[in-house]
């Protein structure tokens, strides 16, 4: 059963097209990241499936119903973690969680989500006084307090250092164990990577790729790339290598092709033209290859 | 507990724990009837006289000023002086049988001046035994009298009621821009439910600050209000209604809470001095007073006071009430029209 259905969703924001005949299915338990720059869209994806925003033409259903005309039967049944958004300052962990639990007919016990989010010994801190991270949690509890059948997160780990986003993202995963649809955003492609098995790439409005991460990868970047550094390195331009951006001439690569020649001939012949390599190494093709394939622009512009 | 419920605790909660609104809505007006009730609130005469000088009539003159209420003598070598410097209001030197006074040009000196010299008649006349041709009886009228005070309590409550409800809008801009209402619109909660449960904490308050306010005057000045308890909540809960609607309106077209509180403080100030909240309306020039009749803040502090001074009934304060009323229900219906839960877009 799909929980939720997107056709043909135009937004627009003055002269701005913010989303571009976005067409696509998600079924109920899969784990799907929308990936893509600042500005591709990702939020205001999201702000039409909660029914935050209008569509501008098009039409979106969740678990079956139309939004955001009936927006608000949807959003008894599912979580929301969203990004700009805040809790009362002065209320405490515990009261916040309490009070937003009030909000919905299903609920599930406070304790227990203080104990899932390790926040019991914060629950009677006032929200203002949380670290950031500890913030995101008390953000993903509420999300959780109706036991949602889909959790929307939007850009969850956004800001957070690195430790407190790998606390996030084992949440996360609890959460997509547990069966629930789960649709995040980021722009970070190690976190789709890590928590999806479906990933949505939209740049500029539209849904440029659609699949799980591996088959994106394989289907859109499937050559590895040697990369070498040294001195001389002009000559490998007849060897169809070529300058990387940025590294003023000292950084050279070239794809690695199943059908190529091994690597070590590659750099035998690198060697022959003149070059002096010092450095080699091989690079995966990433989510981030897969994006530049299909945008010609990288993710982290 | 119901989501609304479970809101209005919240709210209530958030209040208490803010030093702004402790200070501002709680303890502010509080003061302020203290600081214009001591500086302004003895209504009574009082008068200080500078006495010099020696003569057989002046032990006499001394006796029976001391009698006088308000007036306070001060025995003094030195000369006139200490009129000039405002310390004295009337100087007086005696010399044998003769009493030279000099006074200023001020109402209290003037009033000293006369008597003084109704008593040097009553001396006078005491003296020679003549007979009185005319015979004098002053007595007070019967039934309540007002002093500044009474006239202040109303209008300082009138005045909180109408800080705390532009207060409350201000603090709807700072959750919007926050971005706390946009998290709440993520829920079933609708609008109207989240309106209201705010509207009920601010009626809490009301009845809160209005207890807080009453007490303190009872204690320290015996202000003991008068007329219906009924007519009276009924009147300040419209009037808070009026203002929260109104604090509504504003939070909902203005962007930032630093715009929010700079419109408050345009609709505050003129309400506050032009309403007849310190002073009568009546001694405001003559070019103001149509100003006046528009602010709603002069209707509330009217009613107020003529139900707590005059006994006044509900029906004879129609005409406020309805201005109350109109208030309320123009500001609300605009407030929940123009209503926003999101600062970045509409």
């Amino acid at each position: 059963m799909a929980a939720i259905r997107v056709n043909n969703a135009v937004k627009r924001f003055g002269n701005v097209m913010a989303l571009q005949h976005v067409t696509l299915e998600v079924d109920s338990g899969q784990t799907v990241a929308i990936l893509g720059p600042n500005g591709a869209g990702k939020t205001t994806l999201i702000d039409m499936l909660v029914g935050l925003s209008r569509l501008t033409s098009g039409n979106i259903e969740v678990l079956g119903h139309v939004m955001p005309k009936e927006s608000r039967r949807v959003r008894e049944r599912i979580g929301l973690c969203l990004q700009s958004t805040a809790f009362f300052p002065r209320l405490t962990v515990r009261e916040t969680l309490s009070l937003y639990q009030h909000f919905f007919t299903r609920r599930r016990s406070v304790d227990e989500l203080l104990d899932w989010v390790q926040l019991t010994e914060k629950a009677s801190e006032p929200v203002s006084k949380l670290s950031g991270g500890q913030q995101q949690r008390v953000a993903l509890a509420a999300a959780l307090v109706n036991d949602p059948e889909v959790l929307f997160l939007d850009e969850p780990t956004t800001g957070l250092d690195p430790q407190a986003r790998r606390d996030i993202w084992d949440l996360v995963e609890m959460s997509r164990q547990h069966g629930r649809t789960v649709i995040l955003t980021t722009h970070y492609m190690e976190e789709a990577r890590h928590l999806a098995d479906r990933v949505i790439i939209l740049d500029r409005g539209r849904v440029v790729a659609d699949g799980a991460p591996n088959a994106l990868i394989r289907q859109y970047a499937p050559n590895r790339v040697v990369r070498v550094s040294g001195d001389h390195l002009e000559s490998l331009e007849k060897l169809g290598w070529n300058p990387v951006a940025g590294a003023s001439g000292h950084e050279w690569q070239r794809p690695l092709e199943d059908h190529d020649q091994s690597l070590e001939s590659l750099l035998a012949a690198a060697r022959q033209s003149g070059a002096h390599v010092q450095r080699v190494s091989i690079q995966e093709s990433s989510l981030e290859d897969v994006f530049l394939h299909l945008t010609g622009r990288s993710l982290s512009a | 507990m119901s989501a609304y419920t479970a809101l209005v605790s919240a709210h209530l909660k958030i209040l208490f724990r803010s030093r702004e609104f402790l200070f501002w809505d709680l303890m502010f007006p509080v003061l302020l009837m203290i600081l214009l009730g001591s500086a302004f609130g003895h209504s009574g005469f009082s008068a200080t006289v500078g006495v010099s000088g020696h003569g057989a009539v002046r032990p006499l003159i001394l006796h029976t000023l001391h009698h006088i209420a308000g007036v306070k003598v001060v025995l003094t070598q030195a000369g006139p002086q200490g009129i000039r410097s405002g310390h004295l209001d009337l100087w007086m030197q005696i010399q044998h049988h003769h009493v030279e006074l000099i006074r200023t040009a001020s109402p209290t000196s003037e009033m000293t001046a006369t008597i003084i010299q109704g008593i040097i008649d009553q001396m006078n006349l005491a003296m020679i035994h003549a007979p009185a041709a005319i015979s004098l009886h002053i007595s007070h009228l019967p039934g309540p009298t007002f002093n500044y005070v009474d006239f202040l309590v109303p209008g300082i409550l009138a005045m909180s009621l109408m800080t705390s409800g532009l207060f409350a809008g201000g603090s709807l801009v700072t959750y919007r821009t926050q971005g706390i209402l946009r998290r709440l619109q993520a829920t079933p909660l609708s609008a109207p439910q989240f309106l209201l449960s705010r509207y009920t904490a601010q009626l809490v308050l009301a009845l809160l600050e209005t207890a807080i306010l009453l007490g303190v005057a009872h204690v320290l000045y015996g202000f003991s209000p008068r007329g219906s308890v009924l007519a009276f909540v009924i009147c300040l809960l419209l009037g808070s209604t009026g203002f929260l609607m109104i604090g509504f309106f504003v939070a909902n077209v203005v962007g930032t809470p630093e715009v929010a509180s700079t419109v408050n403080n345009v609709i505050n100030l003129p309400m506050m001095f032009l309403s007849g909240v310190f002073y009568p309306v009546g001694q405001l020039p003559a070019f103001i007073k149509p100003l006046s009749a528009i602010l709603p803040l002069k209707y509330l502090a009217d009613a107020l006071r003529n139900i707590m001074l005059a006994s006044q009934t509900l029906p004879q304060q129609t005409q406020p009430l309805l201005v109350l009323a109109g208030t309320a229900v123009v500001f609300g219906v605009l407030a929940s029209w123009l209503f926003k839960w999101d600062a970045r877009r509409v």
